[in-house]
């Protein structure tokens, strides 16, 4: 039997040493390459520097990068414990938004194995977070707006006549004479009543500031009620959806 | 909406009118320069196109095309990746694409073609935009006005 243990060790760190690579960079640092993976098959990549008995090893800024690439940030809530509770595990530190760990030539090959264990294992916080929600309807009216037009100010405050101040959905088009737009939706009836209400408000509170021309309701599929839609219209041209042609071409008029 | 393989081929296929129509705007960030534009598309999908460089190693860097936080492909220039999928192909700081499906995610890779080579050391900005435009090409984004 330990005959087939040493067997496995063998080839195993045969395995792992295939994958060990290093090169020098014209800037003195090392780029190596380790046998630790992250889950998409990439390969941990160290830079790692010497200076007489001294030795730095660093990520290069690749954990976070990767983390913020997937929409992770770890400032906050249960990605943030996470961070820092493997930092701690592996004793490794955060400089300039990289993970790096300075230490004695002698124990590089550990500084070198443990930072790049860190690393892969850091990069599994994606998989542990909750993953983000649908977008609201309003992101994905912002998002279709971001693709179409250069100018789009998001969440754009607004003061009307009687002194009350708004917050519409975006603003978007020419930024000397921008449209005003405000998503208009509801899971319910009740819901969608009161969101057609609260753009009504606002566009009559600014009527006056902002031409018609320049005031534009979203309504996202659903049923809307012919006359509430009528009245909006006195107000604000009044797009949907589901008919996404021809608001886009009211902006571009 | 869950990213599927039939919303991925809805993407690709070209009655899906993908088009850069914004400029390609970067962001610098700490560690990172980022640049980050919706897609056009009929389906009006929130489709992001990016790059990132990473500071410390501005010879890697990363173009991708997202859909609700799933890259759909991404390519990561000179980087070392090894498909977990037989033949197990193996890059070692080397370009290679990954390619999003169900049963892999972004695990899987291949070696796209046309990609101009970046030595590992500085990258210059035309090499950038070289990449950048090689990409949009690939996933059949055509540009207008970017």
């Amino acid at each position: 039997m330990m005959a087939l243990c040493d067997e496995l060790i063998t080839a195993a760190l045969a395995r792992i040493g295939e994958d060990w690579t290093c090169a020098p960079l014209d800037s003195g640092w090392l780029l190596v390459t380790t046998s630790h993976q992250y889950s998409d098959g990439d390969h941990v990549e160290l830079l790692v520097r010497l200076d007489h008995d001294n030795v730095e090893v660093s990520d290069g800024g690749d954990a976070l990068a990767r983390l913020d690439l997937a929409g992770v940030n770890v400032k906050h809530g249960r990605a943030r414990d996470m961070w820092r509770r493997l930092l701690r595990a592996h004793e490794l530190e955060v400089h300039n938004k990289q993970i790096s760990v300075q230490g004695a030539v002698d124990d590089l090959g550990w500084l070198a194995e443990n930072t790049a264990n860190a690393v892969a294992n850091l990069d599994g916080i994606r998989l542990l977070v909750a993953p983000p929600r649908s977008p609201m309807f309003a992101d994905r009216l912002v998002t279709l707006f971001k693709a179409e037009f250069e100018y789009v100010q998001e969440s754009p405050q607004v003061r009307g006549r009687s002194g009350g101040v708004y917050r519409a959905t975006a603003s978007v088009g020419d930024p000397s004479s921008p449209t005003l737009v405000q998503a208009v939706t509801g899971e319910s009836l009740p819901a969608r009543r009161r969101a057609l209400e609260h753009a009504f408000t606002m566009f009559s509170d600014i009527d006056g500031q902002l031409p018609t021309e320049r005031k534009l309701a979203v309504l996202n599929e659903g049923d809307w009620r012919a006359e509430q839609i009528n009245l909006l219209s006195n107000v604000a041209y009044v797009g949907a959806w589901s008919h996404r042609g021809e608001f886009l071409g009211f902006l571009n008029s | 909406m869950t990213v599927s393989d039939p919303v991925v081929k809805a993407v690709f296929d070209p009655s899906a009118g993908l088009a850069l129509q914004v400029p390609v705007t970067w962001k610098d960030r700490p560690g990172t320069v980022r640049s980050e534009m919706a897609v056009s598309n009929v389906r009006a999908l929130p489709l992001l196109v990016g790059m990132q460089v990473t500071k410390a190693k501005p010879w890697k860097p990363t173009v991708y095309l997202m859909l609700e936080n799933e890259q759909l492909r991404r390519l990561d220039i000179n980087g070392s990746h090894t498909n977990r999928i037989p033949p197990q192909e193996r890059w070692l700081q080397r370009t290679h694409k990954h390619v999003w499906s169900e049963a892999h995610h972004d695990a899987v890779a291949y070696t796209p073609s046309d990609i101009p080579d970046v030595a590992l050391g500085n990258v210059t900005g035309e090499q950038l935009r070289e990449i950048f435009e090689t990409f949009l090409a690939e996933c059949h984004i055509e540009t207008r006005g970017a």
